[in-house]
């Protein structure tokens, strides 16, 4: 792969990714400082692995892999409890938009309690990944991820309507 | 309660917003790759010169007799020793393959992690061996002279000295280990535990 085959591909890579690559970095830090970090460490991480990259994994795949991969060994500055995540500023104009937007952090909420490992899961679940796509991210058996996720989705469940309740 | 499908699509709808402009700066980031990989590569430069500056230094003051030849070769054979063992868990550690899935690139992180608290194992006490049979070789006929005394003096002293150095080296090791990389080692660990824990 020369330079500029790697350099055109990364963009590609960066301008399909970037979305759904923030939105696990929220889903795994507690502010939006360190998400700007993560986020750089990915893709610093990307371009690096780029060499080596052969085509045997979907390429939206090989992305997760390497967010995962370093959300994992990713240092956090604060424990996780300490603060929840920065939201977005978005501009609210109508009443819809403020109970998204509501709904959204709620969300934001009950991922934040849950554990590492499946904070990462759902928010791969939640980007539209398949269970055999999260099984080649994580390295554990399409069967095994059934499992995590039905355990998963339960108690994001459980923990949404918690959430809800409190903020009523 | 909002059912899997509607979270998800309240998820997707999510903007974000835009990443700094230095992300997308694909040259600055090899750039920045290069200049880690720069600096590992002048700290063990600079090793090596030492050790050539040494060895330059003890042939142009001792002359050359084949007992020096000899101790300068087992001398210099441990130095090199050491620091190669070194330089390969660092570059080791700087090497994760981050596009493996995460259960093996878990495993590959932690073992280079652990290999970095014990670095040397049994190579590192042989280096530290024959560094000090290297001295004591090297040393065998400027102090031939001297009385038998001071000479075991001496040479006791060049004995114990690479193996306390040695020994201070692996407690500062580990006590930077202890800072810097056992919370991450455990907390890798329990996610491993957490990924691989049986269904039941």
């Amino acid at each position: 792969m020369t330079y500029r085959e790697r350099e055109r591909l990364f963009v590609r890579l960066f301008e399909q990714s970037r979305a759904g690559v923030r939105r696990l970095c929220y889903s795994y830090l507690s502010s939006a400082s360190e998400v700007d970090d993560l986020f750089q460490e990915i893709m610093t991480n990307v371009w690096k692995s780029l060499p080596s990259f052969r085509g045997e994994a979907n390429l939206s795949t090989w992305v997760y892999r390497i967010a995962v991969n370093t959300a994992l060994i990713h240092r956090r500055r604060r424990r996780p409890s300490e603060e929840l995540p920065d939201m977005p500023d978005h501009r609210v104009s109508t009443h819809r938009d403020l109970e998204r937007q509501q709904q959204l952090e709620a969300l934001h909420r009950a991922i934040a309690q849950l554990g590492d490992q499946d904070r990462l899961i759902v928010s791969l679940l939640l980007e539209g990944l398949n269970y055999k796509e999260i099984a080649d991210v994580t390295g554990i058996t399409v069967n095994y991820v059934g499992v995590k996720i039905s355990r998963i989705k339960q108690a994001l469940e459980q923990l949404m309507t918690e959430v809800s309740n409190d903020a009523v | 309660m909002m059912r899997f499908e509607q979270l998800q699509e309240l998820w997707q709808s999510e903007l974000q917003p835009e990443p700094p402009a230095m992300a997308v700066e694909s040259r600055g980031m090899a750039a920045a790759l290069r200049r880690f990989r720069r600096r590992q590569y002048v700290i063990n430069g600079i090793k090596l010169m030492v050790i050539a500056g040494l060895a330059w230094f003890l042939l142009s003051r001792l002359g050359l007799s084949m007992l020096m030849v000899l101790g300068l070769g087992l001398f210099l054979a441990g130095l090199l020793t050491a620091v190669a063992t070194d330089w390969r868990i660092q570059s080791a550690i700087a090497r994760l393959d981050f596009a493996r899935p995460s259960a093996e690139f878990l495993d590959a992180t932690l073992e280079r992690l652990r290999d970095a608290n014990a670095p040397f194992q049994r190579a590192g006490w042989m280096a530290i061996a024959m560094i000090a049979a290297g001295a004591n070789l090297i040393f065998a006929g400027p102090w031939a002279n001297q009385t038998l005394g001071s000479s075991i003096a001496f040479h006791t002293a060049v004995t114990v000295l690479p193996f306390a150095a040695f020994g201070f080296g692996l407690k500062v090791r580990a006590k930077r280990y202890a800072m810097e990389y056992k919370p991450l080692v455990e907390r890798l660990a329990a996610m491993k535990a957490a990924l691989e824990e049986r269904a039941p």
